[in-house]
């Protein structure tokens, strides 16, 4: 899987206020399950640790990105 | 402007803003359980999600404009399409001036939404990702190559707004270009690691039968967008030794420590 699961997490938590809120207060691991992650990926956005749906965002853009 | 945003846009220009930009329709995708094209953008605005709130389609012939967003006075908002123009210009004015509504939310201005003052900056790039994905995209280039016209009828999009599409993502898209960029991030790296990395980076695309020689830009560029699986180690073993206190798989650190010790893989 390329990046569009990733830019799938990230704008599903632009648009939907509560998902936002529980991807970035300790319900990660279970919300990833919905998303077609690879271990990689998976690993990289339990790793960011943010209480900023911009920072989350940043991050990953910056690791897509090398 | 928030403060990350500004440092992304100093570090990474326009290329992050459209990345959340292209973020933000694939959310909306998700959210409408949308899976494959044409892109339902009218049933979209005409069931808007709780962030557009109080957004209401309307059909009247403007004469003007394709489409167009209002805010009324009473805090409702509109986006009016004239029904005379054809489908495609009105769905990609439809999928255009939705991106105008999301900057005039309230949600926006939460996230401090990079422009969300200017939204005209970034909504006609919202309107192609969203009705053009990039991975859907991709998804019909694979194997024998479609008709631009094609393709255009299978977004529901006019051809010239699928030709921009298909420009920007072979130029812009995030996954794309990523090879040349990979590549120079190898190159840029400082001796003897600069060396280290090549040489290991050939022996791995030719199976060891390269031997010492220093490879060329272009011939580590033509291996890494050759073979997916060697982009990925080299991408996540370049990750791992740029950021050792930050995010290290455990391949990565494998692949790492391979390099360290001079072993092979």
């Amino acid at each position: 899987m390329s990046a569009t699961a990733l830019q799938a997490l990230i704008g599903t938590a632009l648009v939907d206020r509560e998902f936002c809120e529980e991807l970035l207060n300790g319900k990660r691991p279970t919300l990833l399950a919905e998303f077609d992650l690879n271990d990689e990926e998976r690993e990289v956005v339990l790793t960011i640790e943010t209480d900023s749906i911009r920072e989350f965002a940043i991050g990953l853009y910056e690791w897509i990105t090398v | 402007m928030d403060n990350s945003l500004e440092e992304m846009r100093l570090s990474h220009g326009c290329d992050a803003e459209a990345f959340l930009v292209e973020c933000l329709a694939w959310g909306l995708l998700r959210a409408y359980g949308i899976e494959e094209p044409p892109v339902p953008v009218r049933e979209m605005i005409e069931n808007p999600l709780p962030i557009f709130e109080r957004l209401t389609l309307l059909e009247l012939s403007l004469g003007l404009y394709d489409v167009a967003y209002r805010s009324c006075s009473d805090g409702s908002r509109l986006i009016v399409v004239d029904p005379t123009r054809p489908r495609t210009v009105q769905r990609v004015g439809m999928a255009r001036e939705l991106y105008v509504a999301f900057c005039r939310s309230s949600r926006a201005a939460e996230l401090r939404w990079p422009r969300y003052e200017q939204p005209h900056v970034h909504s006609d790039l919202f309107a192609r990702c969203l009705l053009v994905p990039a991975a859907w995209v991709q998804q019909a280039c694979t194997g024998a190559i479609p008709q631009l016209e094609n393709l255009a009828a299978c977004f529901g999009v006019p051809a010239r707004t699928v030709a921009h599409r298909v420009s920007e993502i072979d130029h812009h898209h995030p996954r794309s270009g990523t090879r040349e960029s990979l590549t120079e991030a190898l190159f840029s790296l400082k001796e003897p690691w600069r060396g280290r990395f090549l040489e290991l980076v050939a022996n791995l695309a030719t199976n060891w039968a390269w031997g010492e020689q220093r490879p060329t830009q272009e011939e580590t560029a033509a291996w890494l967008g050759a073979n997916p699986d060697l982009y990925h180690d080299v991408r996540y073993m370049l990750d791992a030794w740029r950021r050792p206190g930050n995010v290290i798989t455990h391949h990565a650190t494998s692949l790492v420590q391979s390099l360290v010790q001079g072993s092979t893989i």
